[in-house]
């Protein structure tokens, strides 16, 4: 069955994704993980996190993906054997040295990362020989390629369906480390590839358009059906940086994707999926090398091109079905206006917001307050976690 | 430790290889930001070499669909092996590729950024491979760590312009579309690319067959670490992209010597940088973007 896999840069995402249709959250700890700066799993969290997955019969996997230096070795097998400890299911890893010895001296599963660019059959086999049992490949491939590996291999294969992209081949770029001094394979990456830059020739100045190396979002959409059909056996949202609402929404809209194909062997309305997704802050997508060799429309040259629309207002913390009222906790402002419950497992609801009292019991029209527990009416019933969005332009 | 260079024209040959132990050639449908694209000439440079008692090392260092790769083992089945010393590789794809031609020994696994520690270094050593190149982006005292702790020959990008980025994008030609102008750019070597924080320095940028690559516009140097480095490192690598023959028949022999003569700097108009020699990167750092 294949597997839909989710970024959880912290406890409350990790449970969002769960809860919004991921099968496996990859979650990074607070050593050997590249994202330095997301909020990232201390122990407890990792036990807390494991067990809130364990229990819905869902899968926990740990990033140990950088590049160790001599130094960074220190410390590694104790960490090693307190992910084992917890029960994580698996390190994604690209480093033979976190590898083998993840191998060597726990039961930890091993994943190798993208980071070790695996576009070619005897790479993925080089690995599984070794004892990884899944392989992410690169994300510089098309589909008759990885349909070709997929087919060949006895590894698991994952591949990449979503989210930001390197603009280079992940792992082999040092553009962070020599303009910034910040090491991209130690969790220090600066995004480099998406500034802008004056490209000249012989020193003058060749145009006045700025050139960027930086690459559109990955959107697969159109080509989840391709993958589970070449027996892909996980599909990948990148993302650990991201919101609450970007991976629930994210996730849910693959999550409904993958049902419809598994339930019914085709999707009848994909313009409606990727509508759902408009509602989540993506940068411009697009389908990277999934067709070939990038054009002028798979790169970004726009300074900023997410959209921030702001419209996740709320999240669903209780509900008092005697009373009507849910617990909200703010996230973003909004008033007495028409407002849309998102929830995981139906089609979205709309309201009226005609009632709503802050945390001291005080009626108010306006929320503004970030993170307060306020009361709202919801004229029918609603559960943790649900979202609360409202339509902003 | 002997020391390897690039090649750009093969009428410098003979006055190349009297400074140096070997070169390093490729030709552009297997290998990436080439100083030159040696093709028909290829055969005739690995024979000139051979017979003069110098190595020769062919570059395949790019990263390969399954395709590309039968594409590189038929490449490989039409050059006399017996006369190559060994084949610089990217892509670990590439063992078992030589394997299958009983030429494991002949593998020098160069993935630029990625041997940082001692284990990751020797991780080819059951592979019965040649040798790897350690990454460029760590301390000397790493280097010297590693190279007690290696199982097999350990090369040193010593000189150049350090490559910071690859990509199988071709960048110019999108950027060039993007403005809905013919690609002109095509395997120019006078590009360069500006930031706007970072005034001091450009950057080259190549697009070639490959795809697009970055470089450190300051040339990286190792003349103040070349006496610990002559005593661990089995193959030290002069890299005269951007530059050409001569630079690397006078910068040689400052090496052979121990010492740097500062008028290489105003011949060609460079600035040295020492890269991570001496300096750590680090791993969080204020936002720079």
């Amino acid at each position: 069955m294949i597997e839909l896999l989710a970024p959880a840069g912290d406890l409350e995402k990790l449970k969002i994704a769960i809860i919004y249709g991921a099968d496996a959250v990859f979650i990074g700890g607070k050593s050997f993980s590249l994202r330095a700066n997301a909020s990232n799993f201390t122990k407890e969290d990792l036990i807390e996190g494991v067990k809130f997955a364990h229990e819905r019969g869902k899968k926990v996997y740990v990033t140990t993906n950088v590049i160790p230096h001599q130094k960074d070795k220190a410390g590694l097998l104790d960490y090693l054997k307190t992910l084992e400890e917890a029960q994580a299911d698996a390190i994604i890893a690209a480093s033979p040295l976190i590898i083998n010895t993840a191998l060597k001296y726990t039961n930890l599963e091993v994943y190798i990362s993208t980071q070790q660019s695996a576009i070619n059959i005897p790479t993925v086999n080089y690995w599984y020989k070794k004892g990884a049992t899944r392989v992410v490949l690169g994300r510089d491939i098309n589909l008759d390629d990885i349909e070709h590996i997929t087919k060949n291999v006895d590894a698991e294969i994952e591949v990449f369906i979503h989210g930001g992209m390197c603009a280079g081949f992940s792992g082999r770029c040092a553009l962070s480390n020599h303009l910034t001094n910040r090491d991209a394979n130690r969790g220090g990456c600066a995004h480099t590839c998406r500034w802008f830059f004056e490209l000249q020739k012989e020193g003058e100045k060749v145009t006045d358009t700025p050139f960027s190396m930086g690459s559109k979002d990955l959107s697969a959409v159109k080509e989840i059906t391709r993958l589970i059909a070449a027996g892909v056996a996980s599909l990948k949202i990148e993302g650990r940086m991201k919101s609450l609402h970007y991976i629930a929404t994210v996730v849910n809209t693959y999550r409904r994707i993958i049902d419809e194909y598994t339930q019914t062997g085709s999707i009848e309305n994909y313009a409606m999926y990727e509508d759902m997704l408009k509602h989540a802050e993506n940068r411009e997508t697009s389908h990277g090398f999934f067709y070939g060799l990038p054009t002028k429309d798979q790169q970004l040259y726009e300074r900023r091109s997410e959209r921030v629309i702001q419209n996740f207002v709320g999240l669903i913390v209780d509900y008092d079905e005697k009373t009507g009222y849910a617990t909200v906790e703010t996230k973003n402002v909004f008033t007495l206006e028409e407002l849309e419950v998102f929830t995981p497992n139906e089609s979205s609801k709309t309201f009226i917001n005609t009632s709503m009292m802050n945390s001291k019991g005080e009626a108010i029209e306006r929320a503004f307050r970030a993170s307060e527990h306020i009361q709202v009416h919801i004229p029918f019933k609603v559960q943790p976690f649900d979202m609360i969005r409202a339509k902003r332009a | 430790m002997k020391i390897l260079t690039t090649l750009h024209d093969s009428q410098k040959l003979d006055d190349i290889l009297k400074v140096a132990d070997g070169i390093i050639i490729g030709d552009a449908n297997y290998a990436k930001a080439l100083t030159q694209d040696f093709k028909e000439e290829i055969l005739d440079i690995i024979e000139k070499t051979y017979q003069q008692q110098k190595e020769i090392f062919i570059l395949l260092n790019k990263l390969y669909t399954d395709k590309e790769l039968l594409e590189v083992k038929a490449y490989i089945m039409r050059l006399p092996v017996d006369k190559i010393t060994g084949f610089i590789g990217a892509d670990i794809g590439l063992v078992s590729i030589l394997e299958s031609l009983n030429l494991s020994s002949k593998f020098v696994y160069n993935p630029e950024t990625l041997l940082t520690n001692d284990e990751d270094f020797n991780d080819l050593a059951s592979e019965g491979i040649m040798g790897a190149f350690v990454s460029k982006e760590i301390t000397l005292e790493d280097i010297i760590e590693i190279t007690e702790l290696k199982q097999y020959q350990l090369f040193y990008f010593g000189h150049g312009h350090m490559s910071m980025f690859y990509s199988k994008r071709q960048m110019l030609e999108t950027f060039s579309d993007y403005q809905n102008k013919p690609n002109t750019l095509h395997k120019d070597k006078s590009l360069t690319l500006k930031e706007f924080k970072r005034v001091d320095e450009t950057y080259p940028v190549l697009e070639d067959e490959a795809g697009t690559h970055v470089f450190r516009g300051t040339v990286f140097n190792s003349f103040k670490a070349i006496t610990e480095l002559k005593n661990h490192v089995d193959y030290f690598v002069v890299d005269t992209l951007f530059m050409d023959d001569d630079y690397a028949i006078k910068v040689i022999p400052m090496y052979q010597n121990g010492s740097l003569d500062e008028t290489i700097l105003e011949i060609y108009d460079q600035e040295f940088h020492d890269g991570f020699l001496f300096d750590e990167s680090i791993i969080k750092g204020d936002k720079n973007d």
